[in-house]
């Protein structure tokens, strides 16, 4: 071969192996972004049974790694009560004390604001029967039921009344925005199920009727599914819980009762059961912790393994958690919640958390733990082989490669990165910086 | 014209008769000076003498010392004196509790008495003086507090709520510091009793307010009728927030149980678990002066709006409803709240004195 011949040749094979590493670096790059779009964080604290009220906040990431506050999504005057999200969702109800509205947060236009006052009169709403729904064809929707005639403890009414409101998520046409006593939209539940933090997050209570699953809310029932097969024949009571819901997969654990909690003999693991609507059948999967928080990111389940320890066993990592009410400095300060002492006075009471992250894929069954050794950490959002998780004030961003997670990245750091429980990618086109 | 001699010219010149007032004026000055310096002299009650060092006490009634201010030796040593005075009390951790300023002048010849102007402090005292001769001085010593008696405090404000005396004697350590049995202001050393620097003095143990004010400033430090007004109007300020947040735990309990009502008891639920209850800072077998139940209105002494009345004096609330979640049923959870556990249990196991 000539040497002209020679150099063509060798540079021809040079091209087509840089294009080959190219394809597959593009290939490699694709699977590590999620879905395209900007970063954004929702921080928040619920108070339920807390004296005082915490701001939601949105949040973006600035260019050196620390939150870019975007605006006051419920103010620190107000507060929230209870907080759920699903899909392109997020809810929150408030005031915290007693709810008059609920403030709608929609990922794929987060600077929007969207409230809607459904209870101008203030209610108690049931927090185990509070959910989203996503009836066919319609958007994501909040059921709130109530009881309209419980005033005082010493003088129970002899009949319990109820009404419930079904706030849509649709505001295109605020004429039927809300409408009330829509009890058989139960049948469309959808959970993400519990994120992290220091609060009680209620859960969602169903129970047997009739050989089926059913949501039982003061006396409308609902089925929605078949009952897992642990479920049918069990001697012990069952108190079937919700944990997470989507279009494919319907989670539910049993909830222990006190005769099994006192007694300390309770498992060390627990048994959550997946019904997999696609195949019409029922799967249990074991747990290695006995009262886990559990957050359906389909097809992931993410996981805080939590166990119960009534004898308030220091948990790793308390010491690092803020002890006192403080507030951000800055143009936008907010108010952040002494997260150690809300710990310590409710989701840490009971329950100890060695700092262990689980990831479950319900379709192939890969798992992946994360060991954080500090209470306050949790899955924020698992997306195209993608996962964030946090870890006090600190967010990481890893890509799953099979069983491993590679690449492990702090994204951002920052003081009130504690209240972050919510975290989605959006391609708003308006955005407010 | 016959000439002035320069000798009477000299003579009626200004600056010789000015030389002549000058001497006239030093000569006085020399006269009310004198050789003799100025002793600044201090008493106190009964015209005993406050040296350097001397412990006198804001009496239980309450009231400050006596502090009479004079010259010995009077105009032979000066003729007017200047006084300053700082009292302060600094927290164990160092940082400034209170301080009490005074300052006045005075002829020489006269006493000049501290008017306290209804206020109240104690700590280090420190008088500086200077004379309009040049002299100056100070003097340092201590002024302490007096605990009242316990008939004293008791018959100051009424016994309304019916728990305020449990809760007077808890705060202020009457069964846990000595001397027990009275209601402490002050801690054995005279010093206001200061059980959670910065927060927490005194009677009531108050707590400054945003932007670290006492209600009566200084006063609730050393004064003990001050403090407990002032620890007295708080409670009375944060009862309806107590009640409305018993009603709304109640109905939150209900709304969570779907209508099936679980009652709630204190202290029996803490003693059986009845429904799973969880009790804060709970001991089992203590004899305990309160006890409250659901099947009692708010307003009533065995409801529990009067149970989260007491609590919310040391901040959160007695009793809420733990909603149901996948690991645990719902249940009754009390006393646990907030920075401590067991408020609620401390107080009631506190006899009123």
């Amino acid at each position: 071969m000539s040497a002209n011949r020679q150099r063509y040749s060798t540079v021809c094979r040079l091209v087509l192996f840089s294009a080959l590493l190219w394809g597959i670096a593009c290939r490699a790059q694709s699977k590590t972004q999620p879905a395209s779009g900007r970063l954004y964080f929702l921080a928040a604290t619920t108070s339920e049974h807390w004296p005082q009220a915490y701001p939601a906040t949105l949040y973006a990431v600035d260019g050196s790694g620390r939150l870019q506050w975007l605006r006051e999504v419920v103010s620190s005057t107000e507060g929230t009560r209870f907080i759920y999200a699903y899909g392109k969702t997020i809810f929150l109800l408030h005031p915290h004390s007693a709810v008059t509205g609920v403030t709608i947060m929609h990922t794929d236009d987060p600077m929007r604001a969207d409230d809607v006052t459904f209870a101008p009169q203030g209610i108690i709403p049931s927090p185990s029967a509070t959910v989203i729904v996503e009836p066919p064809g319609s958007a994501e929707a909040l059921l709130v039921p109530w009881i309209t005639n419980v005033k005082d403890s010493a003088t129970p009414p002899e009949k319990i009344e109820v009404t419930s409101a079904l706030i849509s998520s649709d505001s295109a046409n605020s004429a039927k925005r809300v409408r009330f006593n829509a009890w058989p939209e139960y049948a469309y539940l959808r959970s993400e199920g519990t994120g992290g933090g220091p609060n009680y997050v209620p859960g969602i209570l169903t129970s047997r009727r009739n050989d089926r699953l059913a949501m039982d809310v003061f006396g409308h029932s609902t089925s929605l599914a078949s009952l897992p097969p642990a479920m049918e024949q069990s001697s012990v009571p069952v108190v079937p819980v919700v944990v997470g819901s989507s279009d494919r997969f319907l989670v539910v654990v049993r909830q222990p009762t006190w005769e099994e909690i006192n007694s300390g003999k309770l498992s060390s693991s627990r048994i959550l059961h997946i019904f997999d609507r696609a195949q019409r059948a029922w799967t249990a999967t074991r747990i290695d912790a006995n009262a886990p928080s559990v957050r359906l990111v389909e097809p992931w389940l993410a996981i805080i393994a939590g166990i119960w320890r009534p004898d308030h066993k220091p948990p790793p990592g308390r010491e690092n958690e803020r002890e006192a009410e403080t507030e951000t400095d800055g143009p936008h300060p907010v108010r952040l919640p002494p997260v150690r002492v809300l710990y310590r006075s409710y989701a840490g009471h009971n329950i100890f958390f060695p700092g262990v992250l689980i990831l479950r894929d319900l379709v192939d069954g890969r798992k992946i733990r994360i060991e954080t050794g500090q209470e306050d950490s949790e899955i924020l959002r698992v997306e195209n082989d993608v996962v964030l998780y946090r870890v006090n004030d600190s967010i990481y961003q890893a890509r799953i490669v099979g069983s491993e997670l590679k690449d492990t990245t702090l994204i951002v750091k920052d003081e009130d990165v504690p209240e972050i429980h919510w975290a989605f990618w959006s391609k708003a086109a308006s955005q407010k910086n | 014209m016959r000439k002035e001699s320069c000798s009477s010219r000299r003579d009626k010149r200004p600056g010789r008769r000015l030389s002549y007032m000058r001497l006239a004026a030093i000569m006085l000055g020399l006269i009310a000076c004198g050789t003799a310096r100025a002793q600044f002299v201090v008493q106190t009650n009964g015209g005993s003498t406050v040296s350097q060092g001397t412990t006198l006490s804001i009496d239980s009634s309450p009231a400050m010392p006596l502090l009479t201010f004079s010259v010995s030796g009077g105009a032979l040593t000066c003729d007017s004196l200047n006084w300053s005075m700082d009292i302060s009390w600094t927290f164990v951790t160092g940082n400034q509790g209170s301080l009490l300023e005074r300052s006045g002048t005075f002829y020489c010849n006269q006493t000049q008495t501290v008017d306290w102007n209804s206020e109240y402090g104690g700590g280090s005292a420190t008088v500086s003086w200077s004379d309009d001769c040049g002299h100056a001085g100070n003097i340092s010593f201590t002024i302490l507090g007096t605990n009242p008696s316990p008939a004293a405090v008791d018959s100051f404000i009424p016994s309304t709520p019916w728990f305020w005396r449990n809760l007077l004697a808890w705060e202020s350590r009457a069964w846990s510091t000595s001397p027990t049995g009275i209601y402490h202001q002050f801690a054995s050393g005279g010093t206001p009793l200061d059980c959670d620097c910065p927060n927490g003095i005194g009677l009531t143990q108050l707590d400054p307010a945003n932007g670290g004010t006492y209600p009566s400033g200084i006063n609730d430090f050393w004064a003990w009728n001050y403090n407990e007004v002032d620890g007295f109007n708080l409670l009375a300020n944060i009862r309806t927030a107590a009640y409305n947040n018993w009603t709304s735990e109640w109905n939150d309990m209900s709304a969570n149980t779907g209508g099936n009502l679980v009652p709630a008891n204190w202290p029996s639920d803490c003693t059986t678990h009845a429904n799973g209850a969880v009790c804060g800072g709970f001991t089992a077998g203590t004899t305990l002066f309160c006890s409250f139940s659901s099947a009692n209105a708010n307003g009533s002494p065995n409801g529990f709006g009067d149970g989260s009345w007491i609590h919310r004096y040391n901040g959160s609330f007695f009793v809420d409803w733990v909603d149901g979640t996948p690991n645990s049923p719902g249940y009754w959870e009390y006393d646990a709240q907030g920075p401590t556990n067991g408020y609620v249990f401390n107080v009631c196991k506190s006899p009123a004195i």
